[in-house]
């Protein structure tokens, strides 16, 4: 029996209450990557330390995706892991938002609402159409 | 970006101090000092094209990947982006026009106060698209032309595309839609430079972007079509004198470059040549505040399936995907050693880079080049067509860094 299914079992025979609200989390299992394979990098800085997840990157075989990850990483950490990216299923709390109503499809995810951010200032520096500089 | 004609034909010797605007249909306030916070994101919204370029960072092709961010998915997304502060989206591609829903993103984004704006090839810019675009809000269309016909079908892999590229520039102008050439320079289209300015420049067309090639993508299978440092120098030289011609001439085009900061150096040892040291020691204190290289800081790029990199050109390495992160967790999360060794470049340049006196106004250049080509995150850029007097360093100092030299006289 798995845990969650015991555990609602037990729950539902002693009346126990759980003060903690359940993380809700959903699997994925969608392709990360565009053409080439993807490989999910790990790295340890030090020895002792735990292995850190640093992102992932495109290769089409292990030996090459360590070759690439040891020079964006090798100067930092003392052991560096990859690892298939489509061996991972992901299962997550964070469910992408649904951007409005969309006029084109309809598949909609959460409309759970998103903090606002912080309200910083721009300046608009690289990008198409920047702005004047002037005398001051 | 470094915008040539602003500083070298824009920038007043006898008045004090530089400031920026923030840009028309922005309600904050006008900011003097600090540097941009947030980065202007790319979009690569799908991997289809219609064309196949030799150059193209995003390796387009004619099938859009299986996996590619629905429509609600990218409302998603630029909610993200809105929520971290973002200022700008360019929507890109493959060719971001086979997209049937651009206009709702485009008006999405608009809503959401980020300022859209677009890269296209230019050849499915009919009028009618044009006129949606701008009433959905965008703000410019950058139209990527690279040669004058010959040159650049047979590098864009179709015949007529120059004239398609012509035809939609000319539909945008028609419709009051701002925009302006997009131009990579190399080895095969360099010569063209001076004709296409003029061209388009007849056409209607006041705004001129070039791009050195980075090594990303199949711009990685071409390095030899890179310029040489002796031709960069050359190449960039006849931009500035372009458009200070043109300048001279009342016709106040812009011209700017994008991809290789050796440029914010060489623009001041120009400056100091042709107009002065005063006006020089200007145009270095503008280049301070813009920066220097912006990768993992000012600039950032989301692939078509939702995986963030660290620009537009760096797709082999990505920091994670929207749909497990928001986009500002995952730009801001600094247990990622790569994104704050990048931020804090300066301390872990070498060669060349690591002691160069123009590295506030550069800082390193391109990290992809010199990835590439020194297997180094942190090498110097090979191509920076800097000299060694120019930045200030020693020849013997270089020789004992170990990397080859890349400048040229």
């Amino acid at each position: 029996m798995a845990d969650h299914v015991r555990r609602e079992a037990y729950e539902s025979q002693t009346g126990t209450i759980d003060v903690v609200e359940k993380t809700r989390r959903a699997g994925t299992h969608e392709p990360r990557g565009t053409t080439e394979p993807q490989w999910e990098v790990f790295v340890r800085e030090r020895e002792g330390d735990p292995m850190t997840h640093v992102g992932a990157i495109a290769a089409p075989d292990p030996e090459i995706a360590h070759e690439q990850a040891s020079k964006l990483f090798s100067w930092y950490g003392r052991d560096i892991w990859v690892c298939p990216a489509n061996a991972v299923t992901r299962f997550s709390a964070h469910e992408m938002a649904a951007g409005g109503d969309s006029e084109t499809d309809e598949e909609h995810g959460s409309s759970e609402a998103i903090p606002a951010g912080e309200n910083e200032p721009r300046v608009y520096e690289e990008t198409e159409g920047t702005p004047n500089v002037r005398q001051g | 970006m470094i915008s040539i004609s602003k500083l070298l034909c824009e920038l007043d010797a006898e008045s004090d101090g530089l400031r920026y605007d923030a840009a028309d249909d922005s309600n904050v306030p006008q900011i003097t000092r600090k540097k941009q916070r947030r980065p202007v994101v790319v979009w690569n919204t799908t991997k289809r094209c219609n064309l196949y370029c030799s150059h193209c960072y995003a390796s387009a092709d004619t099938e859009a990947l299986p996996n590619e961010l629905s429509t609600a998915e990218g409302k998603a997304l630029l909610d993200q982006l809105a929520d971290f502060g973002v200022p700008v989206v360019l929507f890109s591609g493959g060719e971001p026009l086979i997209r049937e829903d651009l206009s709702e993103l485009v008006a999405y984004a608009a809503e959401q106060g980020i300022r859209p704006v677009l890269s296209t090839n230019g050849t499915l810019l009919t009028r009618e698209a044009a006129r949606e675009l701008k009433e959905a809000g965008l703000k410019y269309a950058g139209v990527s032309v690279d040669g004058l016909a010959d040159r650049n079908d047979e590098f864009r892999g179709k015949d007529g595309a120059f004239e398609a590229a012509v035809r939609g520039i000319e539909a945008c102008l028609d419709v009051g839609l701002k925009t302006g050439l997009r131009y990579t320079i190399t080895k095969y289209n360099d010569d063209d430079l001076e004709g296409v300015i003029d061209l388009l420049t007849d056409v209607g067309v006041d705004r001129f972007c070039f791009y050195h090639l980075d090594y990303g993508g199949r711009g990685a299978d071409i390095l030899d079509a890179d310029l040489t440092p002796d031709e960069k120098r050359a190449a960039i030289r006849t931009l500035c004198d372009l458009t200070r011609e043109y300048h001279d001439r009342g016709e106040e085009i812009e011209t700017l470059l994008v991809g290789n900061y050796a440029d914010a150096g060489f623009l001041v040892e120009y400056a100091r040549e042709e107009l002065g040291e005063q006006r020089a020691d200007r145009i270095e204190t503008y280049l301070r505040r813009n920066g220097g290289d912006p990768t993992g800081e000012r600039v950032a790029d989301v692939d078509p399936i939702g995986n963030v990199h660290l620009n537009q050109f760096w797709q082999g390495y990505t920091l994670g995907n929207v749909r497990d992160r928001p986009f500002g967790e995952l730009w801001s999360d600094e247990t990622n050693p790569l994104l704050t060794a990048l931020r804090n470049r300066t301390q872990h340049l070498k060669g060349r880079c690591g002691t160069c006196q123009y590295q506030d106004i550069c800082r390193g250049g391109s990290r992809l080049r010199a990835l590439a080509v020194h297997d180094d995150l942190f090498a110097p850029d090979p191509q920076c067509y800097l000299t060694d007097e120019e930045i200030g360093i020693e020849t013997a100092g270089i020789e004992s860094s170990g990397y080859p030299e890349a400048h040229g006289d």
